[in-house]
């Protein structure tokens, strides 16, 4: 519907774009490349959502999740010249994503829970006030138990959750073989069945 | 895997729509980004206003009290007194106030953080710790019964001392907000 949210007109760095000819992605690569800020504020109205998932999905955060996503596209514009259409343009997206999710990673040291270092910490001492205390911050959200995961771990489960990526498609944007993309989802899920089964019983 | 866990995943690590806010900010940073001299202006100003605060502050008596409400404020004062990192959330949530820091010894470096939520008083005392833990949050324990916590992390021990003993839910949580955004 014209003048809703999603359809209207684009501004970025102060390019008005109305009435988007749906482009195909090549086009519109290529027209980023060349420097026309138009086509990057149609690529980024194309993928902001997969984006802003992946981070939110990996970090269990809104805040750090507009962060990373911004860290993203930032990295997407400067580094599109870069990007020679040998892969899928959303191949190439995924791993800038993952980049800068492991980036924002080095570069905030809370950025995990004090929940799941709360229950690193605790070890044997489930019964204490604090550790049901902590339980029932994390109780409530798989989202939880999956920040906790290790971070290779983790993009290896959101890929796959979120964007339903096949095993190839993941080792490509993570930048590993198919088979360490098995191994990790496979440790992964198994981490989640153990610390969702605790949570249910609690 | 269980079919539970698989739903579960699917159900919790669904798509969503990004905010519109993003847009605003990718916008921003890039104007910044090709603007760089404009950008350089901007941060120098409220730059060279704090250094010049915290030039003055630490001409006045190294063990002081300040009365902040902005964490990236304190974590300047409390570095610049004692060189600890007061990592705050920043911004806070609207539930926590921060009320005051205060060194409580310059001779060995530790600070008390006063914060308020929900009208009661807390505080997190923070000290260099001795040896290096790269944990979050290593050696977690109850140090009484009632409403003290602490723990080591990065080379810093925290003990926290809730507005009430722990379990009280609200309190604990905000406790936790006091450092981390989630």
């Amino acid at each position: 519907m014209p003048g809703s949210a999603p359809s209207n007109p684009i501004k970025m760095l102060g390019v008005a774009m109305t009435g988007v000819m749906d482009p195909s992605t090549h086009e519109l690569v290529e027209a980023c490349q060349r420097g026309e800020q138009a086509a990057f504020a149609a690529l980024f109205e194309a993928h902001k959502d997969r984006v802003y998932s992946i981070a939110l999905r990996y970090s269990g955060n809104p805040a750090a999740a507009m962060d990373i996503s911004q860290d993203a596209f930032l990295k997407l514009l400067s580094r599109i010249g870069e990007f020679r259409g040998e892969a899928r343009f959303e191949t190439w997206l995924f791993r800038v994503v993952v980049n800068s999710c492991m980036d924002y990673r080095r570069g905030l040291r809370r950025a995990l829970p004090f929940a799941s270092g709360v229950l690193d910490a605790l070890g044997e001492a489930r019964d204490s006030v604090l550790h049901r205390l902590m339980d029932h911050e994390t109780g409530e959200s798989v989202q939880q138990a999956i920040a906790a995961l290790p971070p290779q771990q983790r993009i290896v489960v959101v890929l796959r959750y979120t964007e339903e990526l096949s095993y190839e498609e993941i080792a490509a944007a993570a930048g590993c073989s198919p088979g360490t993309v098995a191994s990790r989802l496979s440790r992964a899920l198994k981490t989640l069945e153990r610390r969702l089964a605790h949570l249910r019983k609690s | 895997m269980s079919n539970e866990l698989e739903e579960l995943l699917k159900r919790d690590l669904r798509k969503v729509e990004a905010p519109v806010e993003l847009r605003e900010r990718v916008e921003s940073a890039l104007r910044r980004a090709g603007n760089p001299i404009t950008w350089t202006f901007a941060t120098a100003l409220p730059l060279a206003v704090v250094a010049v605060f915290l030039g003055v502050r630490s001409h006045e008596s190294p063990a002081a009290n300040a009365s902040v409400s902005e964490p990236t404020q304190a974590r300047a004062w409390v570095k610049s007194r004692t060189g600890l990192d007061l990592e705050l959330a920043d911004p806070l949530p609207p539930s926590v106030r921060l009320v005051s820091v205060r060194v409580v010894d310059p001779a060995a470096p530790s600070v008390e953080v006063t914060y308020q939520s929900g009208g009661r008083t807390g505080t997190l005392l923070v000290a260099r710790a001795s040896g290096v833990s790269t944990s979050r949050h290593a050696d977690l324990r109850n140090v009484s019964a009632d409403s003290k916590i602490a723990w080591v992390a990065h080379g810093q021990s925290y003990t926290l001392t809730t507005a009430s003993p722990p379990s009280r839910p609200d309190d604990a949580r905000a406790a936790c907000l006091l450092c981390h955004a989630s």
